[in-house]
């Protein structure tokens, strides 16, 4: 910008009236020459700044635009994926239940061939249902939509039995003993029952599925201000190049695939995120052809706010 | 004893449910309505009085949340348990069985193993979500 020299006219003599008059003129011209560029520089500052902000307003839209067909595009998928698992949970109620009811042989006595079959229905039914289940955990976990119940005092050890009850007809074909090693009280912590049930069926049902000879043991202990739990099984083991898939979403290790492992891959990330929703930890230790361990560690203060009963 | 009654639309999952009474020994009557046409009426002239209602949800005329209303507006049965049996298992969808005021629900597939356990813990007045 120019700047402007004022005349200095107070100490002026009065005999150099002309010469300061003419000096006056010249002064004005040039001041008015200043304030006509200031009021261009103004209005070209002023289409600058109106240009500047119709970007910026076209980039708050088209971000506002993009939030909202992201939250439309949520929504669809939350309602596509709540009316697929209904539309899929209701064949999969006969599929799955008049199978076992048939394979329990209340109808009639069955032939083993018979009794296979229909075995193998009831699995496929079981592993579609366990499908939809993790698809759903996965999407929750994605969105952080998913939310734990909370309850104040849970007892690990009533889990582990339910656990193991549950995942125990899976050893009934096999020469594999499954052994607790549990104390015989453990603090109780908060968290949520439904999950945490989940993570020890994920790691046992893997546990179960791919040791054919052996134990497999679960221990629980109490362990500065953490309870750990440990899943041992003589299985076949994890080979180190499959380590990271372990908790990769959709990922099956080659090892457990060679196995004829059929899981969705989901299993083991989802435990992980639930344990750490839990503010607790999971990570594995395992040896090819001598078995892995799996360890859950669960803070007992893990300042999770139990929700209000239901 | 337990008698109970369930109002479904769908007939594989009534047998289902015929199935697992059949294998629950403290199930001692089981009542089913194959639609919730006239569901008041049909309720209160029903004998002997159910001790638990299962209501599948997606129904017509009448959905579950419609049928619990009815059931709720009769003093007689402030002691029957109403649980709802659904597919409809999404966070969002249980969170308003739990506000409409469902004493517990259990999810479809039933898990045929620990059904009788589940109707015996809600008899004794545990509040049931088995959402599997």
């Amino acid at each position: 910008m120019d700047t402007v020299n004022l005349p200095i006219t107070e100490s002026q003599p009065v005999l150099s009236t002309v010469d300061s008059s003419a000096a006056y003129e010249t002064t004005i011209a040039q001041l008015k020459k200043t304030i006509a560029q200031l009021e261009q520089q103004h209005d070209d500052d002023m289409v600058e700044l109106q240009a500047i902000n119709d970007e910026f307003e076209r980039a708050y839209d088209e971000a506002e635009q993009a939030r909202k067909d992201v939250e439309r595009a949520n929504n669809v998928k939350s309602a596509f994926l709540a009316s697929m698992s209904h539309e899929l949970r209701t064949p999969l109620n006969a599929i799955i239940n008049f199978s076992k009811f048939l394979k329990k042989g209340i109808p009639g006595p069955l032939t083993e061939e018979q009794d296979q079959l229909i075995g193998n229905i009831a699995d496929s039914g079981q592993h579609l249902l366990n499908l939809i289940n993790d698809v759903l955990d996965m999407s929750k976990i994605e969105s952080g939509s998913l939310k734990l119940y909370i309850e104040p005092e849970i007892d690990l050890r009533e889990i582990i039995e339910t656990a193991t009850r549950y995942t125990g007809t899976l050893l009934s074909d096999k020469d594999v003993v499954l052994q607790k090693e549990l104390p015989e009280t453990l603090p109780k912590l908060m968290g949520d029952r439904k999950r945490l049930l989940q993570v020890m069926l994920n790691i046992l049902s893997n546990a179960c599925k791919f040791t054919e000879h052996g134990h497999i043991k679960i221990s629980a202990r109490e362990e500065k201000n953490n309870i750990v739990i440990a899943i041992t099984d003589t299985g076949p083991g994890i080979a180190a190049d499959d380590f990271k898939d372990v908790f990769t979403a959709f990922k099956q290790t080659s090892s457990g695939l060679r196995q004829g492992g059929s899981g969705t891959g989901l299993g083991m990330p989802i435990s992980q995120k639930l344990v750490e929703a839990h503010k607790g930890r999971i990570w594995f230790e395992s040896q090819l052809a001598a078995g892995t361990t799996f360890y859950v560690e669960l803070p007992l203060q893990s300042g999770l706010q139990p929700e209000r009963s239901a | 004893m337990t008698h109970i009654l369930y109002v479904e639309d769908d007939p594989f999952s009534r047998d289902v449910v015929r199935m697992a009474q059949r294998m629950s020994p403290d199930i001692s009557g089981l009542t089913v309505f194959d639609d919730s046409r006239d569901f008041e009426h049909k309720l209160l002239e029903l004998q002997p009085q159910p001790d638990l209602i299962l209501l599948d949800i997606h129904m017509k005329p009448y959905s579950g949340f419609e049928m619990l209303k009815m059931i709720r507006s009769h003093a007689e049965f402030d002691r029957t348990y109403v649980v709802a049996l659904t597919a409809s298992v999404m966070n969002e969808e249980v969170r308003m069985l739990q506000e409409a005021g469902f004493q517990g629900g259990i999810s479809k597939p039933l898990h045929l193993e620990i059904f009788p356990e589940l109707i015996q813990r809600i008899m004794n007045g545990e509040r049931i979500w088995h959402v599997w």
